[in-house]
């Protein structure tokens, strides 16, 4: 861990699909090295939710599309990973009111931590201006808007936080596959889209 | 009117100039006979045959221009045809970009004309419709198609001694075949100068196969993806990025090969290194007339793109002139060099991926980065572990042919492909390529 | 489809010898003398004796003479004037039960019966592969009668010196605005048209078009940013008047950010705001993507409307016979038949027409002798009808033909175009200001930019020429990078609110493409400013590096 301030982790669960958008790590990791001075390991790890190894992470990335159903393992860890002052960030990727993801992680989470644990954060939060300003929330994607899914576009995140600070941030909003491209293709697009994701990580390690 | 044959377009052409009493005098003859059949619902709905030649004759005295055209050939129709030209000419106001007339070319012949198309009769059209009709009602799908050749010449002459003669033919096939219920369709396209190059069966045995693949396609979610794009997929959408290689448009800084700060950006690297495509009249699989109609210049072999590089652009003889560049024809054909690949050799090193088989409906969203958007159609499948798993919705893209030509894994082997939008005769090959950028689902099938 | 090829043509021939696209360039003086009636009545008879002797049960002629002017300038130049001819003659005949079509450009007695003779050959031959004979509605004979283009100005009649001045002010007008380039075009269109069928019609036709586009581009060389805007004219069928453009003939936009035209139209005053507005667009802010209310202009509505509805509910491409190009329809014959598939919300209202002043579609008989007329498409949200010629009009129950056959020339075979396809205005009261005071988050959209929609017409996509943010009720400022996407059920259930009759204005295309081999076509689309909610939009900047 010396030689890095961050490295990227993956959680894998039993009941999901969380082998998605592979892209993604990245293309985001790439935007850390090109915005900030944090030194990063350039390799995706990516562990199991019942490991304990997935405790030292500083930041993990949970996504899928199925039905999420954790295991006792699961749970006891990521429990102690949110209560503990780490950092999960979960994208559902298939953003739809109906979808199993959501209803079923959020379900898993209630379980958790309390029904009221899971909340929205106003769109003033710190996450959205821990390294660039995001004046109104969230960014919306290209993908939400374009028909896919619930085609709702969610203006807000939910959050579960431990002692005033986001350990659990979750998004509807399918940022995983809206950074799902090769690193090199950032240079086509006329604003950044994965800045957000520079935000997240800052704010997942302090600031 | 019975076509031409050289000697007697060489009287024509010597006959105007004679008469003109204008300064210089530019004469283009075009001749054709162009035969076609259409059909839907399994049955032939049109058939046609239309024998044109036109004459056009361009005049100027100075900087006035002035031009006329008819398709009579007789002495007295010939004076009544430079007259008019001359009248317009006189009625014009001078245009200060106005180029003279050109030197004499010299036109290195190409070999435009087959004989097989030119026997293309009736007959063998109507075989082609009842081919292609009944291998779909074989198989339970109602076709659409349609096939036209043409067979004619093609002759420039101007007062400077420019004189050019050469025949030339062409077909064009086209098919649909849906499933009764409308779930699948399959497409396929074939251009050829030559008809013995060209099989109807093969081609609609395509199509069949398409529509019966294509039915129950599952939706797969937008977002970028790697594209296995067959040449039919692509034509358009690089087609559309060449007609904007125009060297003045670039220079006034109104092209996305315009420099920040003025210039055009020639010499600079735009696209993956794999990306090689050329123009070149004579070539055996698409060959164009030698020259270019509108300018009367002689076409040359040129790199458009070398190693991703710009390797030249489009300059008109006016642009030219102004920027002490030289001009040359107009390009006819792109030929875009390839891999030794099939398709199916592409598919079977592909993880995960989509095959387009087909893009439709492509517009111009943003000229400064060229952004296109349009839709695959017509038979778009998932393909997982080098296999095609399912088809799957079609989608609409948004995407530019700068960064396609970026993201290119692997190049197959080129086929012809004849421009449907766009003027070029091409030869592409079918391309891997990552991050295709799909932005919504369309219910179309 | 929209097709720009036509476009192309005209564009790229400055400065060089062109083959003009329509025929023969002639002197602009031949251009007013007509053919004469009788000589095509006896033309007409020939060809129809010929194909009745010849074993054809119906036959229809059409003498046709193409008349084109063109004028194309860059900058301060004109690039190219170009006259053109046409003339020649089509016959369709019925034998056997199926079509034949032959057509010559040579005008005599023999020609014409020759060609009657080889379409009715022809005929016999395509029998042989059909299934079904062709039936054609029942229409009455007229007789011999005349209709021409109402006008007061004949453009045949207007100097070329006129004409060019008018184009090279208007560019002069925009490069002092604020533009770095401008182009313009005038394209005029007279089609002497006569029809004779068996029915016992020999209708004489007289018609006339004119559109003048143009753009404008304005680049900042040291941001290597180019913008265009193109002019927010709408073709018409009209003479010269169209451009003596009156005090009622402005229209201010919502806000006031532009002026528009209705029934006539100021070139110059166009290019004018154009050169200042392509400025303004290289600073403009960027869209934020995310669903917003649409407030929609009828510059703009018309290409929406032509695409997701016109060629939506033309009955050849719902029976399958543009199956292999343009495409077939989500309109399919159940919906209608259900006679409650909601196309639209209730506001929704939609008519066919061919019969509005000054309208492209606007002829007095089609190109089957059928009488002009109107009728309804979408009623309170329900698809009601649809598009049909003589030959479809029993598929949809209807006795007679709705009068929707063109060809684009002498030498083509007459098919079912799109007539005028328009949105009614709203029955309240309200102005576009009115509308924009209703929306919190909107863009107000005007012009025609780019358009793409699938082959069966869910799924589209469109931009415009010019986009202002709308926050709370305010134009707050103009947006650029904007395009929206939608379904065509979606879209037209999300219209929420319409303008009144006051604000009821036709845009139209000029060469709609349709048919193998390709015909174009001109075509109208009215419409009042329209609000459609929570519509996608996308940003669609990009970079190339």
């Amino acid at each position: 861990m010396a030689s890095y301030d961050f490295y990227f982790t993956r959680l894998t669960y039993e009941s999901g699909d969380w082998d998605v958008d592979v892209r993604m790590p990245s293309n985001v990791l790439n935007s850390l090295v090109e915005y900030t001075t944090l030194r990063v390991d350039p390799v995706e790890r990516i562990v199991a939710l019942s490991d304990p190894k997935m405790l030292e992470a500083p930041f993990c990335y949970f996504a899928g599309h199925k039905l999420v159903q954790f295991t006792a393992a699961e749970r006891k860890n990521l429990e102690r990973y949110i209560k503990g002052g780490g950092f999960l960030f979960v994208d559902d990727c298939n953003h739809d009111i109906d979808g199993l993801f959501a209803k079923s992680f959020e379900a898993e989470i209630g379980r958790i931590f309390g029904p009221k644990a899971l909340h929205k954060i106003p769109n003033n939060h710190a996450i959205y201006s821990s390294f660039f300003k995001f004046e109104d929330g969230p960014p919306n994607t290209g993908v939400e808007l374009n028909g896919w899914g619930d085609d709702l576009v969610h203006d807000y995140l939910k959050a579960v936080e431990v002692g005033g600070r986001v350990r659990l941030l979750y998004s509807n909003k399918d940022y995983g596959c809206e950074w799902d491209y090769d690193f090199r293709n950032k240079r086509f697009l006329a604003v950044d889209n994965t800045r957000f994701a520079v935000n997240i990580i800052q704010y997942a390690l302090g600031a | 009117m019975k076509m031409l044959n050289q000697e007697e377009a060489k009287r024509v052409c010597d006959k105007l100039m004679s008469l003109s009493k204008a300064d210089e005098c530019r004469v283009q003859i075009s001749g054709s006979r162009n035969g076609n059949i259409r059909y839907a619902r399994n049955a032939v709905s049109t058939a046609g045959l239309a024998e044109n030649t036109q004459l056009t004759v361009s005049v100027a005295f100075g900087k006035r221009q002035g031009t006329a055209s008819i398709n009579e050939f007789d002495d007295k129709s010939l004076e009544k045809v430079i007259r008019r030209a001359e009248d317009v000419a006189r009625l014009a106001p001078e245009n200060p970009e106005f180029q003279p007339a050109v030197k004499k070319q010299d036109y290195k012949s190409s070999v435009t004309f087959s004989e097989a198309t030119a026997a293309i009769d009736p007959e063998y059209r109507a075989e082609v419709a009842a081919l292609s009709i009944n291998s779909a009602r074989k198989q339970g799908l109602v076709a659409a198609g349609f096939f036209s050749d043409t067979t004619g010449f093609e002759t420039v002459a101007n007062s400077n001694g420019v004189f050019g003669y050469q025949t030339l033919s062409n077909l064009g096939f086209t098919v649909t075949t849906r499933t009764e219920d409308g779930r699948g369709s399959g497409w396929v396209t074939r251009s050829a100068n030559d008809a013995r190059k060209f099989d109807a069966r093969e081609a609609s045995e395509i199509a069949i196969e398409k529509a019966l693949k294509s039915v129950d396609a599952k939706a797969l979610e937008p977002g970028r993806y790697t594209v296995i794009l067959e040449p039919a997929a692509t034509s358009e959408i690089i087609g559309r990025m060449f007609g904007a290689f125009d060297a003045r448009q670039a220079d006034e800084g109104r092209s996305f090969l315009s420099k920040k700060g003025g210039g055009n950006r020639l010499g600079e690297k735009l696209f993956d290194e794999q990306v090689n495509i050329w123009a070149d009249p004579w070539n055996p699989d698409v060959p164009v007339l030698p020259w270019d109609g509108q300018a009367m210049l002689a076409r040359e072999r040129a790199d458009v793109v070398k190693g991703g590089k710009i390797a030249s652009l489009d300059y008109t003889r006016y642009w030219a002139e102004k920027q002490g560049q030289r001009a040359t024809g107009r390009h006819g054909n792109m030929i875009m060099a390839g891999g030794g690949k099939s398709t199916e050799e592409l598919i079977a090193s592909t993880k995960k991926g989509i095959l387009v088989t087909r893009t439709w409906y492509i517009r111009m969203v943003d000229p400064q980065s060229l952004l296109l958007t349009g839709l695959t159609r017509d038979g778009t499948f998932y393909i997982e572990n080098g296999k095609i798993k399912h088809p799957v919705k079609n989608f609409r893209f948004n995407e530019s042919p700068v960064s396609m030509l970026n993201n290119i894994d692997e190049l197959g082997k080129p086929v012809v492909i004849g421009g449907d939008e766009v003027r070029y005769q091409m030869l592409i090959p079918p391309m891997k390529v990552r991050d295709f950028n799909f932005t919504s689902l369309s219910d179309a099938v | 489809m929209e097709r720009r090829s036509f476009l192309k043509v005209g564009a790229v021939a400055g400065g060089s010898l062109l083959v003009p696209v329509f025929g023969n360039a002639i002197a602009a003086e031949e251009l007013l003398n007509p053919m004469a009636v009788q000589f095509k009545k006896s033309l007409a008879d020939a060809a129809m004796n010929a194909a009745t002797k010849a074993g054809a049960s119906y036959c229809d002629v059409r003498i046709g003479r193409y008349l084109n002017q063109f004028i194309t300038t860059r900058d301060l130049n004109v690039e190219n004037i170009v006259n053109t001819e046409s003339s020649g003659v089509g016959v369709r005949v019925i034998a056997g039960g199926a079509y034949g079509f032959c057509s010559t450009n040579v005008m005599t007695l023999d020609s014409v019966a020759d060609a009657a003779r080889q379409a009715v050959a022809i005929a016999k031959a395509n029998a042989k592969l059909q299934t079904e004979p062709v039936v054609l509605a029942p229409v009455k004979g007229v007789g011999e009668v005349a209709w021409a283009t109402p006008f007061k100005k004949d453009w045949r009649a207007v100097p070329i010196k006129d004409k060019a001045d008018m184009l090279l002010a208007a560019n002069k007008a925009g490069l002092d605005a604020g533009a770095s380039f401008m182009a313009a075009n005038l394209f005029q269109v007279n089609q002497q048209k006569y029809f004779a069928s068996t029915d016992g019609s020999y209708i004489d036709q007289d018609i006339h078009r004119l559109w003048s586009p143009f753009t404008a581009t304005a680049v900042d060389k040291t941001s290597g940013k180019f913008r265009t805007r193109d002019g927010l004219s709408s073709p018409a069928s009209m003479g010269f008047e169209f451009f003596d453009c009156k005090a009622e003939n402005r229209v201010k936009a919502a806000g006031g950010v532009t002026t528009l035209y209705k029934g006539a139209y100021d070139l110059i005053e166009d290019a004018r705001a154009a050169g200042r507005q392509a400025r303004e667009k290289l600073t403009a802010k960027t869209v934020d993507p995310g669903k917003y209310d649409l407030v929609l202009s009828p510059e703009h509505l018309f290409l929406t409307i032509h695409e997701s509805v016109g060629h939506a509910t033309e009955l050849d491409r719902v029976l399958g016979y543009e199956a292999n190009y343009a495409g077939t329809s989500f309109a399919t014959l159940d919906k209608w038949k259900s006679k409650n598939f909601k196309y639209g919300s209730e506001l929704v209202n939609i008519v066919a027409d061919k019969t509005t002043p000054g309208s492209l579609g606007l002829v007095g008989y089609d190109d089957e002798g059928v009488a002009s007329k109107r009728w309804d498409l979408i009623r309170n949200g329900i698809l009601v009808n649809y598009q049909a010629t003589r030959d479809q009009a029993a598929i949809i129950g209807e006795k007679e033909s709705q009068g929707c056959s063109y060809a684009d020339s002498w030498s083509s075979v007459q098919f079912q175009r799109m007539p005028n396809v328009s949105l009614e205005a709203g029955k309240k009261q309200l102005t576009p200001d009115e509308m924009v005071k209703d929306v919190k988050k909107g863009i107000y959209i005007l012009g025609r930019g780019s358009y793409s929609i699938d082959q069966q017409r869910y799924n589209f996509q469109f931009g415009g020429q010019l986009y202002f943010e709308i926050k709370n009720g305010k134009i707050v400022n103009q947006l650029e990078d904007v395009a929206y996407q939608s379904n065509t059920q979606e879209f037209w259930n999300a219209c929420t609110a319409l303008c009144d009759e006051r604000d009821w204005r036709m845009g139209g295309s000029f060469f709609d493409g349709k048919g193998q081999p390709s015909q174009v076509s001109a075509v109208s689309h009215g419409s009042p400013t329209t609000r459609f909610n929570g519509i996608n939009v996308i940003n669609t900047a990009r970079k190339i590096g």
